[in-house]
C-alpha cells in the first residue's frame, strides 16, 4: 500500500505551518501523528497536495496547569494523557478515555489535536471534550480564535476549523473537589472503534450541595454529541441515589436524545447501555479494570 | 515529486538519505536498509507486524512517513538483537521454548511491544501481557504460548 506521491513540508514552528496552510489551504493536510492519515494517504482514501508535518515543531506539547483550567498542546500524545500525573489528577476522565484510544504503539504517536481535529464519530476525545467543556484554540495567518467543543463537532470528520486553521490546543476547566466522572465504551475488541460509548462528567455546583451532569456519546452516531435527557435526569438526583429504576430512565432518556442522530436503533440501544453504566461507574467510584498495558 | 533529505540514527549507525515523500518507515528500513525484521502485514496500522522503536518507543513503521523520522532515533529488532538487548535475549529464548512463534511473522512486532510492557510494568500477570500485545495479531499460534514464553521470562526475572 503505496500513498499517492505529494508534497511534503517540515514545519519547524507553528508560523511556518500558519504560512503553508495559508498557502496551500484545501490543497494540504496537516501530518500530525499520523494515525489516522497516513492510513487514509496509504489507502488513498486522502490525496492532499502538500503534507505539512507538524509532528516535530517545537512548542506545542505541554501540559500546564493554572488555579482554575489545564492547557493542553495539540502534539501532546495518547500516551502521555493516558500517563501523566497532572493529567490524572486534573482531568482524570481524559487520562482513563487515552487507555481506550488504540493500542499502544499507536498511543505513542497519535496526538490529541490529531484525534479531535479529526472529528471521528467513533473517537473517544470529541466526546471527552463535549463533556468536559472544552475549549478549542485555533490559529491562522487571520489570528487565533477559541471554540466551544459543543460548536466545534459538527458531523461525520467535519468541524468548524476552517482550511487554514491549525488546532494549536485545548483548555479545559480542572476537576474540582465532589466532581466525578464515569467512562464506558463497547467495542468489539479492545483497542478497536467504539461501537458505542459514554462519558459522564458531574461537576459539584459552588455553595449547594448540587451538581451539574454532562453526559457526551461517541460511536453511536453521525457526530459525538451530548445526551442531554439523560444528563437532566442524573442532574436532578444526587449519585447515590441512581438505582435501577433510575438508569434504566436514563437508559430510555439517552435512546430519546439520540432519536435523530443515532446510526440505528441497535447503536442508539447500546448507548444507553454505555450511559447507564457509566453513570453506575461514577456512583460507585468504581472505573474500568486497570491494567499497565 | 521532490525527495526530502531524512537524517536520523538507524540502529546506532548516522544515516542520511533522500526518500520520496510518500515512503513509509517500514518501507524505508526494509528497501533501502534490508532491516527485515520490519514485517509489512496490513500496511495500514491494525496488525503490529511493522513496529519499530522510535526514540526508545513502539511506533507503526507503516503508519510513519519515513520523512517524519528526521532527527530521530530509529531501532528494528536487529538493532536489539544478538545479546547486545539482555530483555530481547531472554524473551527470545522463552519464545523457542514455549513455541511463541511458528511462522515467526508477527515475532518482531510482538518482542518489541513486549519489551515496552516490561520495562514499564516488570512482574505483569497474563491479562497485562494480553492487553499489552492488543495491537500485534498474531495468525499462527492462537495467543496462548505466546503469553507463555513472556509470563516464564517473568517467573525467570523474579527468581
Ligand atoms: C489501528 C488503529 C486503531 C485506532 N483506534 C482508535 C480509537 O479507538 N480511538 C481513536 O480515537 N482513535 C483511534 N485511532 C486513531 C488515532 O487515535 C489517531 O492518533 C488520531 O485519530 C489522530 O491523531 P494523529 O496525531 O495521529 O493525527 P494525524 O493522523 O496526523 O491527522 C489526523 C487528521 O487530523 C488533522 N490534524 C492533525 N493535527 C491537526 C492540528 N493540530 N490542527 C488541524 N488539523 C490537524 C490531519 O490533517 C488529519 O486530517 C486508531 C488508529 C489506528 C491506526
Ligand atoms: S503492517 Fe503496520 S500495522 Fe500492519
Ligand atoms: S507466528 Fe505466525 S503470525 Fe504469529
Amino acid at each position: 500500500m503505496t500513498p499517492a506521491p505529494f508534497e511534503y513540508i517540515r514545519a519547524e514552528t507553528v508560523e511556518e505551518a500558519l504560512a503553508a496552510l495559508a498557502e496551500y489551504g484545501d490543497e494540504a493536510a496537516i501530518l500530525a501523528g499520523g494515525q489516522s492519515l497516513v492510513p487514509m494517504l496509504a489507502m488513498r482514501l486522502a490525496r492532499p497536495a502538500v503534507v505539512i508535518d507538524i509532528g516535530s515543531l517545537a512548542g506545542l506539547d505541554h501540559v500546564a496547569r493554572d488555579d482554575r483550567a489545564v492547557s493542553v498542546g495539540a502534539l501532546v500524545r495518547h500516551r502521555r494523557m493516558e500517563l501523566d500525573a497532572e493529567i490524572a489528577r486534573a482531568l482524570p476522565v481524559f487520562a482513563e478515555a487515552a487507555r481506550f484510544v488504540a493500542t499502544p504503539a499507536i498511543r505513542n504517536a497519535g496526538t490529541v489535536g490529531g484525534a479531535l481535529a479529526l472529528g471521528d464519530p467513533a473517537a473517544e476525545y470529541p466526546a471527552v471534550a463535549l463533556a468536559l467543556e472544552a475549549r478549542l484554540r485555533l490559529a491562522s495567518t487571520r489570528g487565533e480564535r477559541c471554540v466551544d467543543a459543543a460548536d466545534f463537532f459538527i458531523g461525520a470528520m467535519e468541524t468548524a476549523a476552517a482550511p487554514d486553521e491549525l488546532l494549536i490546543g485545548i483548555e479545559i476547566d480542572a476537576a474540582a473537589p465532589g466532581d466525578g466522572f464515569g467512562f464506558y465504551e463497547i467495542a468489539e475488541r479492545r483497542g478497536d472503534y467504539a461501537l458505542a460509548g459514554a462519558v459522564i462528567v458531574r461537576r459539584a455546583e459552588t455553595g449547594t450541595a448540587g451538581a451539574r451532569v454532562r453526559v457526551a456519546i461517541f460511536g453511536a452516531g453521525e457526530v459525538a454529541c451530548l445526551a442531554e435527557g439523560a444528563a437532566a435526569i442524573l442532574s436532578d438526583a444526587p449519585a447515590p441515589a441512581w438505582d435501577a429504576g433510575l438508569l434504566q430512565a436514563v437508559k430510555d432518556a439517552t435512546r430519546d436524545d439520540l432519536r435523530d442522530l443515532a446510526l440505528d436503533a441497535f447503536h442508539a440501544r447500546l448507548a444507553g447501555v454505555a450511559v447507564a453504566r457509566a453513570a453506575r461507574q461514577l456512583a460507585e467510584g468504581e472505573p474500568n479494570e486497570r491494567r499497565a498495558a | 515529486m521532490k525527495r526530502v533529505v531524512l537524517a536520523c540514527e538507524v540502529n546506532g549507525a548516522r544515516i542520511t538519505a533522500e526518500v520520496e515523500p510518500r515512503t513509509t518507515l517500514a518501507d524505508f528500513l526494509r528497501d533501502a536498509l534490508a532491516f527485515t525484521s520490519v514485517h509489512i502485514g496490513c500496511g495500514h496500522g491494525v496488525c503490529g507486524a511493522c513496529t519499530v522503536l522510535v526514540d526508545g518507543r513502539t511506533r507503526r513503521g507503516c503508519t510513519t512517513l519515513a520523512a517524519s523520522a528526521h532527527g530521530r532515533r530509529v531501532e528494528t529488532l536487529e538493532g536489539l538483537s544478538d545479546a547486545s538487548d539482555p530483555v530481547i535475549a531472554g524473551l527470545q529464548r522463552t519464545f523457542l521454548d514455549h513455541g511463541g512463534l511458528q511462522c515467526g511473522f508477527c515475532t518482531p512486532g510482538i518482542l518489541l511491544a513486549a519489551r515496552e510492557l516490561l520495562a514499564r510494568q516488570p512482574a505483569p500477570d497474563r491479562a497485562e501481557i494480553r492487553e499489552a500485545l492488543a495491537g500485534n495479531i498474531c495468525r499462527c499460534t492462537g495467543y496462548g504460548p505466546i503469553v507463555d514464553a513472556i509470563a516464564a521470562y517473568v517467573a525467570e526475572q523474579a527468581e
